[in-house]
């Protein structure tokens, strides 16, 4: 019950936690993707640790995948392209996949680290303060402006890096993957870029919030300095 | 601001000091400040009503608009 008694300071510690967790898994994918030889001389029996780095769209030639269609002819309804996640081992000994997916993976989650670093830190200190009694003040203000400038700009950092990283493991791809087990069309394989439009709608609408704060912020004054 | 309030003057005249008249008209040492030193945003009329009684002036001895500059 104390835990929604006292909301501020429970999100306080809640946010405190996961910038700790953000930094500890960061640290882990730094230290998997730059020790992954050592960790694979650990253990003798070559363990894997698949993790997902992006969505790939496979382009179908029509006869591949076809469709049987009651009252129509078979051409009637067809596949073009095949969605997927692509998943790699993020402890390969393959020197090509390890550096494909170090590229891919280090712009990502740095981009990620900083901005989720900004974020929390200013949240937490929005809640700290709401604690204190301190609502409507410039330094809340400031803060959420904080978190929702600092949304906006990683919803184009992360554009950026979707950029990057969808080049880098496209050109893995081409040269070092051989499709098998299915016929796609000639080009095989095509990243398909994330979209940070959920991080961009999020940070407007937090920067309305701290619009709103700010008009708090000038009723609270002039009602301080109303005799 | 182009509103003055002429708080301080007033006092003098009257010889009265912060602290009493802030116990007569029953408001903060500091909100009264606010008011001698201009730094007020706006005045409730029930403070500018116990201002003028217990200063026995009217409200335009208080207020003076200044035409900005």
């Amino acid at each position: 019950m104390k835990l929604f008694t006292n909301l501020p300071g429970s999100l306080f510690f809640l946010f405190g936690l996961l910038r700790t967790l953000v930094v500890l898994f960061a640290a882990l994918w730094l230290f998997t993707l730059t020790f992954a030889p050592w960790i694979q001389d650990w253990f003798p029996d070559e363990p894997t640790l698949m993790v997902t780095v992006g969505d790939v769209l496979l382009r179908v030639p029509q006869d591949v995948l076809a469709f049987d269609v009651d009252g129509a002819s078979s051409g009637s309804l067809s596949v073009s392209s095949v969605r997927g996640t692509l998943q790699m081992d993020l402890i390969s000994s393959n020197r090509t996949q390890a550096s494909a997916l170090r590229w891919t993976v280090f712009p990502a989650m740095l981009v990620f680290l900083v901005a989720a670093w900004l974020s929390l830190s200013a949240l937490r200190g929005v809640c700290a303060n709401i604690g204190r009694g301190e609502v409507f003040s410039e330094g809340n203000l400031r803060k959420v402006r904080t978190v929702g400038l600092t949304l906006i700009a990683y919803s184009f950092a992360q554009l950026l890096v979707g950029l990057w990283s969808s080049s880098v493991m496209q050109g893995y791809l081409t040269e070092h993957v051989t499709l098998a087990g299915f016929r796609a069309a000639p080009g095989v394989v095509g990243m398909l870029m994330p979209s940070g439009f959920g991080a961009l709608i999020t940070g407007c609408l937090v920067l309305v919030v701290s619009e709103a704060f700010r008009q708090g912020l000038a009723l609270k004054t002039e009602n301080e300095l109303t005799i | 601001m182009p509103i003055r309030l002429n708080l301080d003057r007033v006092m003098a005249d009257r010889e009265i000091s912060l602290t009493e008249l802030a116990g007569r008209i029953d408001i903060t040492l500091a909100n009264l400040s606010i008011l001698k030193t201009n730094k007020a945003k706006a005045v409730r009329f029930s403070t500018l009503e116990a201002l003028c009684r217990e200063l026995k002036c009217q409200p335009g001895d208080i207020l003076e608009f200044v035409k900005d500059e």
